[in-house]
Order: C-alpha cells, then sequence, then structure tokens
C-alpha cells in the first residue's frame, strides 16, 4: 500500500517492524525480499512516483574539491537513481575484499564468498542472466568468439552483463502495493533519525514533508537506505543527542567517499587486423542469454605484484586508417597523421604488408579506476539549509597523485599486453601530470562514506550493516563500501541489501 | 641455428654484397638507392659480429638488412624524425643498426641468418622489449624500444639519402 505523506495527519505516530528510510535499489530490493513475511515494513521515500523539481532540489550542495554535481548525479523520487542508472553490472572480485597492503584503509570485513550467493540472487534481481562473469567458454557461442589472447599475465578480459535497465521503480511497484505487510510512504523525508538519551538506540524518526506536515515513525529496527551521499548526510544531521551525529563517535562518518573516476580516451589501440576483435568487445551483444560487453581488466597477480588498484576498460571501434587519408594540415597535438605510419611499422615486424591503402583500424577505449580511499575525502554539512531546514551536503571529493600514477601505470600494462600480443600498439592519451584538476569524469557512484569495518574506529558500520554502538541501526548501500573496487557499484548494493533483509529477518523472527 | 658468438665469427666469410669485415673502405654508403634495390633481398649474412666495433661494416650489411623488412620506409622514418625530436642517440645508420644488432643477438641473430630469422628475432625482440616495459613513447604510442630504434635507423637513411650529392 501506499501513502502519501502529505495526507498523514500531523502529529501521527506509525508503528513498524522495519522502517526502510530511501525508495532506490537498496531500499526497494528490501522492502520487496520483506514482503509477505511474518512483520510489517514501512518504507518511507522522499519523492512521489515521478520527478519533482522541488523534491529534486532537496540535494543541492556544496562541492569545494574536484567538482561534483550533487544534485544532477542521483535522482530523488521512487526508484531513486536507477531511474537513470545505465545497467552496467558485474561483481566485485575477490581481491577488493581484501585487506592489500599496499592501499590503506583497504579491507573489508566480509569476503566475496560471504557475498557470493546474495550476488547470484542479485542477477534475477537486476534482470540480468547467469552468473558466468569470467567464463570466456560460455560467452564464446560455441566457440566461435575467444577473448583476444593477450600474453603477459597482467591483463585480462572479463565480461559486464547488461540489466535493461530495471527501474526499480517501474518493477516492484506494483509488488510493494499489493505486499499485506508494507506500507510506503511518499512525499515524505526523514528529517532525523532520533535515539534515545545514551544513543545506543534508535527511539523514532522524525518525518516532515514539504507541504509541512509532521509525523513520526517508530520501529524496532531501522534501515537506512538513502544513497551514498546522503545516507552520510542523514548520520550527521541525526544529531540532537549525539552533537556529532549518529554513529560518529569516532569522526569516520562521511569520511572516504569515493567515487570511480572515469576517463574518456585515456588511450587508443591501433590494430591492423581487425578481424582479431570479437564482437562482444566493441558494443552490447546478445550472447548466452544475457546482454554483454567484454573489457579489459588487471589480473590479481598483476595488482599484487605491481601494488596496483583495479581499472576496467571498455574498447570500441573508432576508424578505419588508410595511407591514402589526406591530413591537410600536420596536427601536432593528434598527431593522427602519424597512424598510417604505427600500423606500417607493426606491419613491417610481422611482414604483413596490406593489399591497399586500408593498413589497420583505431580503436577508442573508456576506463572506470578504482579510488583508494582516503579519510579527507568526504562529506560534512554545509551551513546552507535546504527547504526542509535541513543542512546541506559538503562534498569535498579529493582525489590524488597516486590515484592518477595508478591508472597511468595501468595503461602501461595494457600497452605491454598488446605489445607482447605484436596485434596491437596502445597510445596513452592520459596526461601525465599531477593533478585532477580536469573533468575527466565519474560514475555516479558514490561509496565509502558510512564504510563497513569491523573496528567501530575505522567503520561506521559492522559486517553485518549495522551502525556501530546503535542497537536498531543499519545502512543499506554503496556507503558501506570499504573499497570501491572498478566495477559499476549497483550489483553490489542489490547483494547486500538482500544478505541485510537474510540478516535482520533472522533477527526479528529467528528464522521463523 | 648458431648460438654462440664463437659460431657466429667462424661464420663471418663470404657474405653477400661485399662487406665482410675486411672490406671496410669499400663498404657502399647506406642510401636510399641502395636500400631500394636491396629491399627485397633475403638477408643472406653480414649480421656476424655485433658485439664488436671492429666488426661494424657489418653492422652497416644490418642496416641494409633491416632497412628491407620495412613495408613502407617512409612511414618508419616519419616515425623516428618524432622520436629523434625528444631522445638523444646517434644519427649514423650503422651505428643505429649496430646497437639494434646487439638487441638481436640474444634473439639467435646470426651471421647467417636468412631474412625470415632476422625477422623472427626482432619479433622476439620487440615482445621482450615490451615484457621488460622497456617502451618509448612517440607522441603517445608505446613503441618497443627495438621498434623505435628501427625507426631511428629508417629515418637516418632517409635523412642520409637526401644529403647525398645528386
Amino acid at each position: 500500500m501506499f501513502i502519501d505523506g502529505r495526507q498523514v495527519p500531523d502529529g501521527t505516530v506509525i508503528d513498524t517492524d522495519i522502517a526502510i528510510i530511501g525508495a532506490g535499489a537498496a531500499g526497494i530490493t528490501l522492502t520487496q525480499s520483506l514482503a509477505d513475511k511474518s512483520m510489517t515494513v514501512t518504507l518511507i521515500e522522499s519523492g512521489g512516483f515521478d520527478f519533482d523539481p522541488d523534491t529534486q532540489m532537496l540535494y543541492e550542495g556544496e562541492s569545494v574539491g574536484v567538482p561534483y554535481p550533487l544534485d544532477a548525479s542521483r535522482l530523488r523520487y521512487f526508484g531513486g537513481s536507477t531511474n537513470h542508472w545505465g545497467g552496467w553490472c558485474r561483481p566485485m572480485q575477490p581481491i577488493d575484499f581484501e585487506q592489500r597492503d599496499w592501499v590503506p584503509h583497504s579491507g573489508w570485513p566480509i569476503t566475496y564468498e560471504d557475498l557470493r550467493p546474495y550476488y547470484e540472487r542479485a542477477n534475477p534481481v537486476v534482470q540480468i542472466g547467469p552468473f558466468q562473469y569470467n567464463n570466456a567458454e560460455w560467452w564464446s557461442d560455441n566457440g566461435k568468439y575467444a577473448p583476444l589472447p593477450l600474453p603477459g599475465g597482467e591483463v585480462t578480459t572479463r565480461w559486464f552483463e547488461y540489466s535493461p535497465p530495471t527501474r526499480f521503480g517501474w518493477l516492484y511497484r506494483k509488488a510493494i502495493d499489493n505486499s499485506k505487510n508494507v506500507t510506503a510512504y511518499l512525499n515524505s523525508n526523514v528529517m532525523e533519525i532520533v535515539p534515545t538519551a545514551d544513543a545506543s538506540h534508535v527511539e523514532k524518526l522524525r518525518v516532515g514533508t514539504l507541504s509541512g506536515k509532521r509525523f513520526e515513525v517508530r520501529s524496532k529496527l531501522v534501515i537506512l537506505a538513502t544513497g551514498g551521499i546522503e545516507n552520510a548526510r542523514m548520520l550527521l544531521l541525526s544529531n540532537s543527542v549525539e552533537k556529532k551525529g549518529l554513529g560518529n563517535s569516532h569522526d569516520v562518518v562521511g569520511r572516504y567517499f569515493m567515487e570511480h573516476p572515469h576517463v574518456d580516451r585515456p588511450a587508443e589501440i591501433l590494430l591492423p587486423d581487425p578481424s582479431v576483435v570479437t564482437p562482444y568487445y566493441k558494443t552490447y551483444t546478445k550472447l548466452g542469454g544475457a546482454s554483454i560487453r567484454a573489457v579489459f581488466m588487471f589480473t590479481d597477480e598483476y595488482l599484487r605484484a605491481q601494488r596496483r588498484l583495479g581499472t576496467v576498460m571498455t574498447f570500441y571501434e573508432a576508424q578505419e586508417i588508410r595511407t591514402d587519408d589526406t591530413y591537410e594540415k600536420a596536427d601536432p597535438v593528434s598527431q593522427r597523421q602519424l597512424e598510417p605510419d604505427i600500423l606500417q611499422l607493426m606491419r613491417s615486424a610481422s611482414g604483413n604488408k596490406s593489399d591497399g591503402p586500408l593498413v589497420g583500424k583505431r580503436y577508442g577505449t573508456g576506463c572506470a579506476t578504482e579510488q583508494a580511499p582516503n579519510p579527507m575525502s568526504r562529506i560534512t554539512l554545509s551551513d546552507k539549509k535546504d527547504a526542509l531546514g535541513l543542512n546541506q551536503s559538503r562534498m569535498d571529493w579529493r582525489l590524488t597523485n597516486a590515484d592518477r600514477d595508478n591508472l597511468r601505470k595501468n595503461l602501461e600494462a595494457l600497452a605491454r599486453a598488446f605489445g607482447q600480443w605484436g596485434e596491437g600498439t596502445v597510445r596513452i592519451l592520459f596526461k601525465d601530470k599531477d593533478q585532477w584538476d580536469e573533468a575527466e569524469g565519474w560514475g555516479n557512484h558514490h561509496m565509502g562514506t558510512t564504510r563497513m569495518s569491523g573496528d567501530p574506529r575505522k567503520g561506521v558500520v559492522d559486517a553485518n550493516c549495522k551502525v556501530h554502538g546503535i542497537d536498531n541501526l543499519y545502512v543499506a548501500g554503496s556507503s558501506v563500501f570499504t573499497t570501491s573496487a572498478t566495477v559499476n557499484p549497483t550489483l553490489t548494493i542489490v547483494a547486500l541489501a538482500l544478505r541485510l533483509s537474510d540478516h535482520v529477518q533472522q533477527r526479528l523472527t529467528g528464522g521463523a | 641455428m648458431a648460438t654462440s658468438q664463437h659460431d657466429n665469427h667462424d661464420q663471418g666469410h663470404g657474405q653477400p654484397h661485399g662487406q665482410g669485415h675486411d672490406t671496410h673502405d669499400d663498404t657502399p654508403a647506406l642510401s636510399r638507392r641502395n636500400i631500394l634495390i636491396l629491399g627485397g633481398v633475403a638477408l643472406a649474412a653480414a649480421v656476424l659480429p655485433l658485439a664488436f666495433p671492429r666488426f661494424e661494416p657489418d653492422s652497416r650489411a644490418l642496416a641494409l638488412a633491416l632497412a628491407g623488412l620495412f613495408v613502407d620506409m617512409d612511414a618508419a622514418a616519419r616515425l623516428g624524425r618524432e622520436w629523434r625530436l625528444k631522445s638523444t642517440g646517434p644519427s649514423e645508420p650503422h651505428v643505429i643498426a649496430a646497437s639494434i644488432g646487439k638487441r638481436l643477438v640474444p634473439q639467435g641473430l646470426t651471421n647467417g641468418s636468412s631474412s625470415d630469422e632476422l625477422r623472427a628475432a626482432l619479433i622476439a625482440r620487440i615482445r621482450q622489449d615490451y615484457a621488460a616495459n622497456d617502451m618509448v613513447g612517440i607522441s603517445g604510442w608505446q613503441l618497443a624500444r627495438t621498434s623505435a630504434e628501427l625507426c631511428a635507423l629508417a629515418a637516418s637513411i632517409a635523412d642520409d639519402s637526401q644529403e647525398e650529392p645528386a
């Protein structure tokens, strides 16, 4: 059942077993998995079923670090940011959960194996195919396709699966509406999570609407699922008892904000023989019961030996290169006029002279790269207030020279791989400089601000996503990521939400 | 295939093109014309004692043989000029060829290597360069150092040719 919060009488107190704040990928997954169970669930969503500018404006805030669009990078209505999600799905790798001694602040309190069954359950939630992300044979179409045989053991091919993409707000709306134990309040903003006097237990949620209505929700368990920025903001705003905010006795809330820096065309690749490239690299390909795309990633062996963080690289056809192309004026920046020369040089080595002026093809690349956890990269509260009178977010996204150098080194590894193969030459276009001062892009992936750690001094939530020191408050979503890995976060958000769902059911019912 | 330098040395006679180590003064200039003439000719020998400067004439033969591998020498020369803008190194073809030759000896290049064997040694060396991260950047393209030296060789031959009197 859905209720418009603007129709709820002032002063109403709603009692429930589980309150879920936020109806995005995490909140809706949780709600769906708890539907028709023997407990009452209250879902509280700031927006309605459609985009509303006034509600969206509640996302406005300050950006004082690497420029970041706090408003445009997320959506505040039913379905959350899945309403503009691109649909890229891939689980993290086992190494991503490990404590890597070359990555400060790394190491989740759970392993890939802990999450693996939930990843498998997450696949159908986002409407994708088989759990075969690293299986070349599965995607070979009976031996027809094979990944590029890049030697050297540093670069490997792995696969993404594409969700349609699932618009959670549309796909699961009817089921939520029909669930006997779920009540969803729309246009309802949690303004504060109010704890008991000793701040060890959430007593109630203070809820308000833009129309001025105020009511309360009292719940046995509370799950905060408002997104990677807003989760931290909500805890910081909940400061009527704990002045530094809930769960923030060690000043960790809001810190370690991570994104996936996205760099368009960090490298290009020239291949004399484009026929060697399996189509699944170049675009979305329907194969093996899924829509997939192959990407280049870096092997665990390489990451360990070279002490690197990961990068995902896409690869796409850009242009045929011909010796009879005319270059009216040699461009000293693009140096496109040298492309036929590079291809001819490769052909010289192999003795493979072209039959005509067509000598090869240029491929473009794109990449998303892992940012090292950085406590100085953080969300705090701004002095500016939103329409509800709540402090806006203040984002100070920090990227370091080390993050930049890491990507550069990974691109060099890509060049080594193609060079050893002998069928391609990589051109590195990523600028060799010491600042991220250009608009190099991001993925709208907000991670790490309520990070998971077994140690309350190093994390906000424990391995069960429960806030340290508060017995009935949980956090769902990418804000709990300890490290960001390189892959899009939605599948992991859904997997963690399914795991949390199992945990809270067990806690409330003892598994009954 | 011979594998030791001693074996190589013993095969240092009877080379084609009159470029044995006792014919230093008669070595033809590495002109563009020579390259064009010789480009399609299989390399029969001439690259024996690459590690020893006194066999410099052999490096001239090697330069010819390497130049014969280019499917487009002008293209390689353009890359070589780009590289030379940002690097220091020898400009004489036979010196560059000697440097390349030293790199190819461990790959099995011998005095009697054929053109195909030279190419195989070259490919192996280029792959080894990449594996060893011995790359150079030419306008961002990551070339094996051996490939870059080949380009420098092409550039030096082409430029020498332009300086020849008519």
